[in-house]
């Protein structure tokens, strides 16, 4: 029997005519949830990626505080919750690898294509990602500039995916699941509450004691903050503490080189802040310091100026970051001289480091030896 | 709305024209949307990845193959040789559970294996130990507990 086409469009053969099965439907209601996780991890990812870009089309500011908290955490759990639901979605399809002939045509070829290519992007996104936030890095790549690439290839693959099953998705999801399959997907949201529960306190304070599949807990660490890089992995533990450091800041009027005394002595501001990792944990903490506004007007940097921040760290593309104006304006962007009432311990960035709120873990440059004021291009 | 029966189907609902119209046009929009992504994945791997092109396709191979090899044909084979040996009331909450196993080891892995806590103690606080032997009894646990359920469940309902 010939299969109903759209003239020169997709086929919507199985629009029409054929009964939902047992495996469409639960193919489809964890496809799905596996659609719904990695929406929620590209979106969420696009906004780090994009925040950690000296020039970025990303509108993004001060507040609010929580805002960056709240997207990379959603970032990692919804990475972490699709593990289980990738799992149970291959398992399901799995016989359908081997379809036989395994090509029918030009667009079957293309859409087994994009299955192959969406099976290897998902693995490849899930594994790095969890073994990134161990900090375990047994590949001879950069680790963001792959997870980023492959990751519009995820999704892509994914809409190239869905687009080509539509009807039958459409189908399925409005067709109730036989009684004797129900359980399974109890089993499948079960594991992922399961491990939801045990991994999202790393972000999430009250279940931070359960969070043993999470590689951090928010208050396992110097001063009760957990770090990510120590002051001897950055090659700072001599250089850190001593006396001799001076603070410079370079500015359109002057440079001003400053002790630590002399931060001390400047009008201090604190504020409860979270400093919240791309790795995806975050926790919050009381930070004191100077605003930087305050020390870039030393210089003669005023509104409208960014400062970029410069570590005594180096060799890294995290030793130096900038500021940009609208941080700036807000007094919670401090240059910190410490943490809970206490000078900041080595690892978290003594002698100052940089906390403002709403910004990657990675972009609150710890050991700042150097502020340089950075007039914005006139637009005229 | 019309029904057509096919080589004995069940009836199935048929779409009328202008809902396979609409619902054509989704589809072409996703897949243009799909294209536009893959080219953006291709130009970004193109700008930053190339030298390392062979370490990323070996890695994407990898996880399909450790997938299509080793636990799909793992969790077949459990299927095929311990499913239909236990009672029907136990199948679902055992397939929960080799899930949950599964995906334990899929977070462990890194847990275990990442050298990161040698040098800081922040990392991986949890010892490997205590890591493990949750991952093995919360889902064990909640099979037991799934199978209690159902059967306080069936004789609540005789």
């Amino acid at each position: 029997m010939s299969t109903p086409r759209v003239a020169g469009a997709l086929p919507v053969e199985d629009a029409a005519a054929q009964p939902v099965t047992a495996r469409e439907g639960l193919a489809s209601r964890l496809g799905a949830w596996v659609g719904a996780t990695f929406l929620v991890c590209f979106a969420t990812g696009l906004v780090s990626h994009e925040l950690q870009e000296p020039a970025t089309w990303l509108p993004w500011g001060p507040s609010p505080a929580w805002g960056y908290r709240v997207t990379q955490g959603l970032h990692v759990a919804s990475g972490t919750l699709a593990v289980p639901l990738l799992l149970a979605k291959l398992h399901v399809v799995f016989g359908q690898l081997f379809a036989w002939p395994p090509v029918r045509g030009l667009v079957h070829g293309l859409e087994r294509l994009s299955i192959a290519l969406l099976v290897a992007s998902s693995v490849f996104m899930l594994t790095t990602g969890l073994m990134n936030a161990a900090q375990w890095y047994p590949w001879g790549f950069g680790f963001r500039a792959a997870h980023y690439a492959v990751a519009w290839v995820a999704i892509g693959s994914l809409a190239l995916h869905v687009g080509a099953k539509l009807p039958v998705v459409r189908r399925a999801l409005g067709t109730p699941v036989p009684p004797d399959r129900r359980g399974f997907l109890v089993g499948v949201g079960t594991v992922v509450a399961g491990a939801a529960v045990l991994t999202v306190g790393q972000t999430v304070r009250p279940l931070a004691g359960l969070a043993v599949l999470a590689p951090r807990r928010p208050g396992t660490g110097p001063q009760g903050l957990p770090v990510n890089v120590t002051a001897v992995q950055a090659g700072v533990a001599d250089s850190a503490p001593d006396a001799a450091w001076r603070l410079t800041v370079a500015g359109p009027a002057r440079d001003v080189v400053l002790d630590r005394e002399d931060l001390t002595a400047m009008a201090q501001h604190t504020v409860e802040l979270p400093i919240a990792c791309v790795e995806g944990w975050s926790a919050q903490g009381r930070w004191s310091g100077v605003p930087v506004h305050a020390l870039a007007a030393l210089a003669g940097g005023g509104p409208g100026d960014d400062v970029r921040v410069v570590s005594l760290q180096r060799g890294t593309p995290y030793s130096t970051s900038v500021l940009p104006a609208e941080f700036l304006a807000s007094d919670d962007t401090l240059l910190a001289l410490q943490l809970g009432g206490s000078d900041l311990h080595v690892d978290h960035g003594f002698p100052a480091r940089i906390i403002a709120p709403d910004r990657p873990g990675v972009l609150q440059t710890k050991w700042v030896s150097r502020l340089e004021v950075v007039p914005r291009a006139d637009p005229a | 709305m019309r029904t057509r029966r096919e080589g004995g189907a069940p009836a199935a609902p048929v779409l009328p024209p202008s809902a396979n119209r609409g619902q054509l046009g989704v589809r072409l929009a996703l897949a243009a949307a799909g294209v536009a992504a893959l080219a953006v994945g291709a130009w970004s791997a193109w700008q930053h990845l190339l030298p390392a092109w062979w370490p990323v396709l070996r890695w994407a191979a990898g996880g399909v193959l450790v997938h299509d090899l080793l636990l799909a044909p793992l969790a077949l084979l459990l299927g095929v040789l311990v499913l239909p040996r236990v009672p029907p009331a136990w199948r679902d909450p055992l397939r929960g559970a080799l899930l949950g196993l599964a995906t334990a080891a899929v977070l462990l892995l890194p847990l275990l294996q990442s050298p990161a806590r040698r040098w800081n103690a922040t990392i991986l606080p949890t010892p490997g130990w205590v890591s493990v032997l949750v991952a093995v009894l919360v889902p064990v646990a909640g099979a037991l507990l799934a199978v209690a359920l159902g059967r306080r469940r069936a004789s609540r309902s005789r």
